[in-house]
């Protein structure tokens, strides 16, 4: 697609700052259409002894420079606007996530209903509840001592932000009162004890419950707490409305956290639009290619500190963040269940791996440069994609995923489809029964939503030239059957006119090359209890003349190991599925 | 030329021996300040002091005297703003066989909450005083809150700390650095000092520090199942790694402080040599160690500080490391954990043995073997 330059926009400065890294991107008009030109990277500085964010952004631009040849700053101030000669750029944007997750103290009448509601919009916000409160956790006292006894519990976590759900609109008010008590009184020690240390601010508390009880809730906590008051998260039995807070908690975040970084006004003055998280530039960006492909789209991103999935069908988006990364998000991973998870998810036995876990986290900058560097990194991406997967709940089906993030930093495709197949399990249940499988190379998950704020167009035209690389097409068979049994025959006809027939058996990874700018027709032949995607069981799948399997790095692969998919029984079943993946192990320690 | 952009996370060399050495102290809660810029001070001196207040003790005297919030006052012996001794009844219903409330503390009352019918008793403050921590200069005053104590001499950045912020005499315990800290070298004689290992630690050796009122180890590294067994937890443990909750030692709010800095972390690691043979030279010195180390964000190393305010004058560490050839350095990579080498050759665009694509520097191992490494996996010395 050609985007038709404007006169406006010449060239972009493209920042992402986040928790461990920070990279500058150049975008400018090359020929006819926008182009991804170059990046620039370096360790972010929002700690001593530099803390100052725009140290990291100019070392990064510096590296920038010296990647594309192109004079961008002039001392330390970037060029702009562009200058006749070419040097500096028109527009400057970024999106920043060095902040820590907002510790939030989540409180409500029912943990099945008003807490659970609330959680959903929690996950669409860099916001972590450090403890939660409903009525059901009540001791069985009278009313008074459980007000005592919350109040204490809740004393030491202020002034952490409240936020506080419950009930219907409408309905009544009374299940709240005990809760806005034990509130009152953590507020009023909390605000005793802030006039003894010189601060006055008292927290904030947003109310997200029955617009009926507000009068209640002003009543009791004025004074004690900066109170906001929200639609319901559950307005009526059976309805939920989670965006609302989920906008206001992301506002939270930049307001106390994000402009807390050290540098942070001096970046915003920089930038031609306030700076946006990450998750915010994969919403706009997913929406974009899930309306331009009139497909459902994942994208998922492993940072460094945190997961983000973002799921459109263009009309719709749903978003989740996961405090788990390859980085500083690594600290979670060294709970034993999931430090067992992830010996099941690693090409050999790591006998010290919870040491490992700490080694990463005491050294988080660094890079994976041999091939156990790579297997653990790809073992915690799909573990880490794996729990944010499942935190979707009911997690979204899709034709189309795009990954970016750590997953870059895998040498091969093969790392990459194998971390997103144990991390996703896409199941292909999506309109079209196939799943394409995406490389986002260049970073532009976050970054060309960031772009469409500054110039349309452009960012269309980077995301469909220079996004996305073709990892592969999977096809996931779905039923009942006995492991090693045939359950589907499929053939592939490459247009070169050859053609390929390949049974497939249940517990198989397999794989069909076709390689990137070639097509082919598929036919797959399921036996009658196999389903592919929405089809009924035993049902001929047949791509269309129109729209042919589109070749890849991989080419066709098919996952028939089942779901839901289980974690790997251990190093061998591993092994053996990278093997399928075109990864050849070169290790000792390879127990075959 | 390559650049090793602070490859250590943050933006400095994870050891020198003549650096500008600071110390920032700051008081729990506003208070008065007792040095001015430019005092010399000693580690032990008192530099800050203030009045901590405990947090305030709840009555709910809705409840224990059995009335509805709003009645609560009828029955109230006391005001708000009055002091009262521990004992003193402070609410009573009922003439015969009354029901009453003592207070179990000294303090003043705060309040009587007449939606909750709770009555609020601040207790005496009890009042802290800040030690320097480190002999040196104060360098700033930040008016009620704390100073900033600058000195020079040595500055070791460490892998991972357990403890409080410590200063004592460093006494050195062994000849070698990959030699373990045990039980058997620590006695009476090693009282208020701070040890210095070589390699592991075990866990009785760390029981037996505190027994014999150690301040501070100094060691390599600890192996995680003697971690475990000193802190009688299990791996359930690392769940709460960096979080307000962490203490270390455990079970031992009042008991004696014991700090343990490892300079590699965890796992069966010696220390690095130039740490070691720099710290050897320091036996009978004074030592402070800051002990704050945080695996989350935000991202805190221990440092060691042995301040010679005699040494020369010297300039800020470079922000931005320049990686010559011939440069010693030391890896960091999970694999080659902990080696020293020295760079050969660098290379803006070379395939890693992982076989990703990237800038590269090929180094020389001790034994002889060569090896592709990332700059940023590397630590400049």
């Amino acid at each position: 697609m050609a985007a038709t330059p404007s006169v406006r926009l010449r060239s972009a400065l493209l920042l992402d700052v986040g928790s461990a890294f920070t990279r500058a991107i150049l975008v400018e008009v090359v020929g006819e259409a926008y182009r991804f030109v170059a990046e620039g990277i370096a360790p972010t500085t929002a700690e001593p002894p530099h803390e100052h964010l725009l140290e990291g952004v100019r070392q990064a631009i510096r590296d920038l420079e010296a990647t594309s040849g192109r004079r961008l700053l002039e001392g330390d101030q970037i060029l702009a606007p562009q200058t006749p000669e070419g040097y500096g750029v028109d527009q400057i944007a970024a999106v920043v996530s060095a902040a820590p997750f907002t510790p939030v103290i989540l409180m409500g009448i029912s943990r099945r209903l008003s807490l659970q509601v609330a959680q959903r919009s929690f996950r669409a916000a860099p916001v972590l509840p450090i403890t939660r409160i409903s009525l059901e956790d009540a001791p069985p006292q009278p009313d008074g001592a459980w007000v005592d006894a919350f109040a204490r519990a809740l004393n030491p976590l202020l002034p952490a932000p409240v936020v506080l759900v419950g009930g219907v609109d409408g309905g009544p008010v009374e299940g709240l009162l005990p809760l806005l008590q034990a509130l009152r009184i953590a507020g009023s020690l909390h605000m005793l004890r802030a006039a003894l240390q010189r601060r006055t601010a008292p927290p904030p508390l947003f109310f997200a419950g029955n617009q009926g009880a507000q009068e209640a809730v002003q009543s009791a906590l004025a004074g004690y707490f900066t109170l906001r008051f929200l639609p319901n998260v559950r307005p009526r039995p059976g309805v939920e409305n989670p965006f609302p807070l989920t906008e206001a908690l992301r506002e939270l975040h930049r307001e106390r956290d994000l402009a807390a970084l050290p540098g942070w006004r001096e970046l915003e003055a920089l930038t031609d639009h306030p700076p946006h998280l990450p998750l915010e530039g994969m919403e706009v960006t997913a929406a974009f290619l899930a309306r331009w492909g009139k497909q459902e789209v994942l994208a998922a991103e492993v940072g460094h500190s945190r997961t983000r999935l973002v799921w459109s069908s263009g009309r719709e988006v749903q978003s989740l963040l996961h405090p788990v990364g390859t980085g500083f998000g690594l600290a979670p991973l060294l709970e034993p269940t999931r430090v067992e998870a992830l010996s099941r998810l690693l090409p050999y036995p790591e006998p010290r791996l919870r040491e490992r876990l700490l080694h990463h986290l005491s050294h988080p900058h660094l890079v994976p440069e041999t091939e156990g560097d790579v297997a653990f990194l790809a073992a915690v991406s799909a573990l880490a994609l794996r729990e944010a997967w499942a935190a979707f709940a009911p997690p979204p089906e899709a034709d189309v995923v795009v990954a970016g993030g750590a997953l870059r930093h895998l040498p091969a495709p093969g790392w990459i489809v194998w971390a997103l197949l144990e991390g996703l399990a896409p199941t292909g249940e999506g309109a079209s029964a196939l799943v394409e499988l995406h490389l986002d190379r260049q970073g532009l998950l976050p970054l060309g939503g960031l772009l469409a704020h500054l110039e349309p167009t452009a960012a269309a035209a980077l995301l469909l030239e220079d996004g996305w690389t073709p990892l592969a097409t999977l096809l996931v068979p779905l039923g009942e059957w006995e492991t090693g049994q045939r359950i589907l025959t499929l053939t592939l006809t490459r247009d070169d006119g050859s053609a390929e027939t390949v049974e497939v058996h249940g517990g198989e990874l397999v794989r069909i090359p076709l390689p990137p700018g070639r097509q082919a027709h598929l036919e797959v032949r399921p036996r009658s209890s196999v389903h592919l995607g929405r089809t009924p069981p035993g049902a001929i799948l047949s791509t269309p003349e129109e729209e042919p399997i589109r070749g890849s790095l991989l080419g066709l692969v098919v996952d028939a190991r089942g779901r839901p998919r289980s974690l790997p029984a251990g190093p061998e079943e591993v092994q053996r599925d990278l093997e399928t993946l075109g990864i050849h192990l070169q290790r000792q320690e390879v127990t075959r | 030329m390559i650049l090793s952009p602070s490859p250590n996370g943050l933006g400095h060399p994870p050891v020198l021996a003549h650096a500008p050495l600071r110390l920032r102290r700051t008081l729990p809660a506003p208070g008065e300040i007792l040095v001015q810029v430019g005092s010399r001070v000693e580690s032990d001196d008192v530099v800050a002091r203030c009045q901590l207040p405990a947090p305030p003790l709840l009555y709910n005297l809705a409840e224990i005297l059995e009335v509805p919030p709003h009645e609560v006052h009828r029955y109230l012996l006391v005001e708000e703003g009055e002091r009262v001794e521990a004992g003193t009844v402070v609410a009573r219903r009922g003439r015969w066989q009354p029901r009453q409330v003592r207070v179990g503390a000294a303090g003043r009352i705060l309040s009587l909450d007449p939606l909750t019918g709770i009555l609020m008793l601040q207790t005496d403050p009890e009042t802290v005083e800040l030690l320097a921590g480190m002999r040196g200069q104060v360098r700033s005053v930040e008016p009620g809150l704390g100073v900033e104590i600058e000195s020079r001499g040595i500055f070791i950045q460490g892998a991972l700390a357990f403890g409080p912020d410590q200063a004592g005499i460093l006494q050195v315990l062994v000849t070698d650095p990959a030699d373990p800290l045990t039980d058997e070298l620590i006695d009476a004689r090693r009282a208020f000092a701070i040890l210095l290992g070589g390699g592991e630690v075990t866990a009785a050796a760390l029981r037996k520090a505190i027994q014999h009122q150690v301040r501070g180890i100094i060691a390599g590294s600890i192996r995680e199942e003697e971690l475990l067994d000193f802190l009688g937890a299990g791996p359930e443990l690392w769940t709460h790694l960096g979080r307000p909750d962490w203490t270390f030692p455990p079970h031992a709010p009042d008991g004696p402080e014991l700090t343990l800095v490892l300079t590699e972390g965890i796992g069966p690691f010696p220390m690095r040599r130039e740490v070691f043979d720099l710290l050897l030279g320091q036996d009978s010195q004074e030592v402070t160690l800051v002990a704050r180390s945080s695996l989350r964000r935000p991202f805190e190393r221990p440092r060691i500080l042995v301040p010679q305010p005699e040494a020369e004058e010297t300039s800020p560490p470079p922000s931005v490391l320049r990686v010559n050839r011939g440069a010693p350095v030391r890896l960091l990579g999970w694999e080659a954990r902990g080696q020293i080498a020295v760079v050969r050759s660098l290379h803006p665009l070379r395939r890693l043995p992982a076989g990703s694509l990237g800038p590269a520097l090929e180094v020389e191992l001790e034994d002889g073997r060569r090896r592709w490494v990332h700059p940023l996996n590397v630590e400049v010395i």
